[in-house]
């Protein structure tokens, strides 16, 4: 991916840096261990999957994790970028639009002679990085709060698109795109996991290994402090919603390559599944904390509960209920971990 | 019916603070505070940023509870639990800025948060009857040309502050209390001068009816309005004095003084500046934020300049503007000569740096670790690849380890968060974000407030050492004695304009009276001399 291409590890002006390697040793992170924050995701999941394999026969299957793979790697990719925005204190509104305008965009461009994966690929992250840098304009130099602009741009994207489909369906029927979704370059991994994995790496490393990373955490914990230590934080800003939507421009290609379609409907459930992914991950809503290790877990839990859930036979609306008090809780205890941090 | 005679009760005061303890996590704000109010009397209460003036008021007012010590009104024990409830028993506040609410009109802020007084026979709110008991208020009080139906964001400041305190004589009423104990908190910050005398004119009236406490940082007007003076420092109740007899330079002394043990400020290494040395850092003419006027100072490689003044005076503005954190209007900032301007990112490039009061506001970012404190302002160059941004993790985490130990701050690790230290700890990690850099000009704004005495020789120690390694220090301070004691030279600034720039050499340090009598308007100019 293209993205990949800045991640040279000698650098132009500086010595690689010394022997310390993963610099944020496992002690450290240990030794601050936080057993609400840091576990109870953890012991959720698991918690889940035993609960699910004893219950649907179905559900510790090949197949079914085949299916899991390719339904969580698609929600991490729309949810990575969005929790680096979380983390920078501000939310992100339009994914589910960005996705549905890129799918759009990407689906007529199929059927109008564009059949190469990577070309289509490349076209995704383009038209992604276009859009957040639209909303990263409004948001930073605008200086309209993240929550409106992004509101505003959730409804003008999702309308573009609907434009580009005219109200209708655009299937497609070009088997070497849809296997990038689908296809099992790994068997039992959809290669959707493994787009997602690739960015998830490149997205942990922007946010813990550049400069960038340091920035997004530190506007999240006080903006004016950052301000007062000399950086813009405007650029910042800006280059966090262009992350936010390339990973959701990345994830609306998948899903329409998954499908071979692309529809009025697509990606209207990335944008609530992603804060809940974010949340339940443990990623705080006030900023400063959190980050994409997390969401994985996140994700995880969510779409492990709603493909068990599937495989136990519940009913649709039982699993919307079942997921909201799943935020909920979520939410609470990541207040409560959050507040130990201030008292403390 | 027994027959045992009490002895005669020594005349009471209707509030009575004694004792009172306050703790914040590992912070003691209040140590044991005293503070009294007889009925008719005024109170000024007094004291530097953090002695713990706002939080007794808190305390008294139900907004925070107290760890101990005794709380009583009219002989009473009483433990308010929120505000509302010391309303009930009487106790009224008037807070720092007008506690109005702007877009909603006049009436409806008269009696807020007391609507279920005014209920019509449905349960709803009965707007006719709050309106005409505001418009009454407004009347008893002589509040005069303001439209109880009009938005209150409509009226101007001085009518705000009338209607502010308009309001507490109209809940008391409301409330059935005849003698109200009214808390005043800074009233007066944001008033310019005619707002100022009305509102002294509406205490006035007050007093009398009322018992009154009344906090200030502006020492005139405590001397002109109050009976007597409790001064706080660090916690602690220093003095109480009727206000007759006493002075402003007196109080002052109360307020910042205490007793200097020698070298406290390290005044043996304090460097000797020889004027041939190049100015490092050249303020010419400078004005900015609407409050200084005009300032121009020269600064040896080295040397430490205090900036003296009291609160309003220009002195912090002046330190910004230094910084980049605030725009001049006027003049230049040049560093070796050469010019400064842009934003803070470009003065921060010139080799300045800025340690900004309030560290846990501006300076740190609380739920961060001390090592992503320490490189936040070193990224750009000394930490990340200039382009792509590349962290050098590994390097910022040993120039951490090697500050936070040559600092001896006291943490678990660099990778505590800045949340879990003292703040004198935090103070030094808040330095050493701009000490790494090793800065050719470095402006401190309070460096040591809400720093224990420890934690203070620390900074003192290491200030000294930065002077001497050439870097030349703009130190902004309420704390007068720290003031001189570390400066080479101390600058006046009154009114937005630097009016004298005073010698403090080690052996013959400027006395805190003649200083003082510099930094209140309108006292004439004592000889100066300058280096």
């Amino acid at each position: 991916m293209t993205t990949e291409l800045t991640l040279p590890a000698a650098s132009p002006d500086l010595p690689p840096p010394p022997d310390t390697g993963p610099a944020t040793p496992a002690g450290a992170l240990f030794g601050r261990l936080n057993v609400v924050r840091d576990v109870l995701p953890l012991a959720a999941l698991l918690a889940l999957v035993v609960f699910f394999a004893v219950r649907a026969e179905a559900f510790w299957s090949a197949a079914n994790f085949t299916l899991i793979s390719g339904q969580a790697g698609i929600l991490l990719l729309a949810s990575l970028g969005a929790t680096l925005v979380i983390v920078a204190g501000s939310v992100d509104l339009s994914v589910g639009s960005i996705a549905l305008l890129t799918g759009a965009v990407v689906a007529s461009l199929i059927n109008s002679g564009f059949g190469s994966p990577i070309v289509v690929l490349l076209i995704a992250i383009a038209v992604g990085a276009a859009i957040g840098l639209i909303n990263g304009v409004v948001f930073a130099y605008g200086r309209v709060p993240s929550f409106i602009a992004t509101l505003g741009t959730l409804s003008l994207f999702a309308g573009i698109g609907l434009t580009v489909l005219q109200g209708s369906t655009i299937n497609f029927t070009n088997q070497a795109i849809r296997d990038l979704a689908i296809g099992q370059f790994i068997p039992n991994i959809q290669n959707a996991a493994l787009i997602a994995l690739a960015a998830l790496l490149v997205v942990w490393f922007l946010a813990r290994r550049t400069r960038f990373g340091l920035y997004v955490y530190a506007v999240g914990g006080n903006e004016r402090v950052v301000e007062l230590a000399g950086v813009r934080t405007a650029r910042v800003k800006v280059l966090i919603l262009v992350l936010s939507g390339i990973t959701a421009g990345l994830a609306g290609l998948l899903l329409t390559a998954q499908l071979g379609a692309a529809g009025p409907t697509l990606g209207s459930t990335i944008l609530l599944d992603s804060i809940a992914a974010i949340v339940i991950g443990g990623t705080a809503l006030s900023g400063g904390v959190g980050g994409v290790g997390r969401t994985v877990l996140g994700v995880l839990i969510l779409t492990v509960l709603s493909n068990g859930l599937n495989q136990i036979g519940a009913a649709d609306y039982t699993q919307t209920i079942i997921k909201g008090l799943v935020i909920i809780v979520a939410a609470v205890f990541t207040m409560a971990s959050q507040r130990k941090l201030i008292v403390k | 019916m027994t027959d045992v005679k009490e002895p005669p009760l020594p005349p009471q005061p209707r509030l009575l603070a004694r004792d009172i303890v306050k703790t914040f996590g590992a912070n003691r704000a209040l140590k044991g505070v005293d503070l009294t109010v007889g009925d008719g009397e005024v109170v000024g209460l007094i004291g530097e940023n953090g002695a713990g003036k706002s939080t007794i008021l808190n305390i008294v007012s139900g907004v925070l509870p107290f760890d101990s010590g005794t709380l009583q009104l009219d002989g009473r024990d009483i433990a308010p639990k929120s505000y509302q409830d010391a309303n009930k028993l009487g106790i009224f506040r008037v807070f720092q800025e007008a506690a109005l609410i702007d877009s909603l009109p006049v009436y409806q802020n008269v009696f807020f948060g007391w609507e279920h007084l005014f209920r019509t026979r449905l349960g709803g709110l009965d707007h006719r009857a709050l309106r005409r008991a505001a418009g009454d208020a407004l009347g008893k009080a002589d509040v005069e040309g303001v439209d109880v139906a009009a938005p209150t964001g409509q009226l101007t400041p001085g009518q705000k502050q009338s209607l502010d305190i308009a309001r507490v004589t109209a809940l008391a009423e409301l409330l059935e209390v005849e003698r109200p104990v009214v808390l005043f908190d800074e009233p007066t910050t944001a008033l310019d001068s005619e707002h100022e005398d009305n509102f002294l004119l509406l205490l006035k009236r007050l007093r009398g009816v009322a018992a009154v406490v009344f906090v200030s940082h502006r020492l005139p007007e405590i001397i002109e309005t109050t009976d007597r003076i409790t001064v706080f420092k660090d916690g602690e109740s220093v003095a109480d004095r009727p206000t007759a007899g006493t002075d402003e330079s007196e109080l002052h002394r109360l307020m910042v003084g205490r007793l200097r043990t020698e070298n406290y400020y390290r005044e043996h290494v304090q460097r000797a500046i020889t004027t041939d040395d190049a100015p490092r850092l050249v303020v010419e003419g400078v004005a900015g934020a609407g409050v200084l006027r005009e300032a121009t100072l020269q600064i040896a490689p080295g040397e430490i300049v205090g900036l003296a003044g009291t609160e309003g005076s220009g002195k912090r503005v002046l330190g910004e503007i230094i910084a980049g954190a605030v725009k001049p209007t006027a003049g230049r900032v040049l560093v070796n000569g050469r010019e400064v301007t842009g934003s803070i990112g470009d003065h921060v490039r010139a080799g300045i740096a800025y340690v900004p009061p309030d560290r846990s506001e501006k300076g740190l970012i609380t739920t961060s670790s001390i090592v992503d404190n320490i490189q936040l302002a070193s990224l750009h160059d000394h930490f990340a690849t200039r382009r792509v941004g590349l962290w050098a993790v590994g390097r910022a985490r040993k120039v951490a380890e090697q500050y936070v130990e040559e600092l001896g701050v006291v943490a678990a690790g660099i990778d505590a968060p800045v949340s879990s230290l003292s703040g004198g700890n935090a103070q030094k990690v808040l330095i050493a974000k701009w000490l790494l850099r090793k800065p050719d000009v470095l402006v401190l704004d309070e460096p040591t407030q809400g720093v224990d005495t420890g934690a203070r020789e620390g900074i003192y120690d290491l200030l000294r050492k930065v002077a001497a390694d050439g870097t030349s220090i703009v130190l902004v301070s309420d704390d007068l004695p720290e003031l001189i004691g570390l400066s080479n030279r101390v600058a006046v600034v009154t009114e937005g304009r630097l009016v004298a720039v005073v010698d403090a050499p080690p052996d013959d340090k400027p006395d805190e009276h003649d200083l003082v009598a510099l930094m209140i308007p309108g006292t004439t100019l004592v000889p100066t001399t300058t280096g």
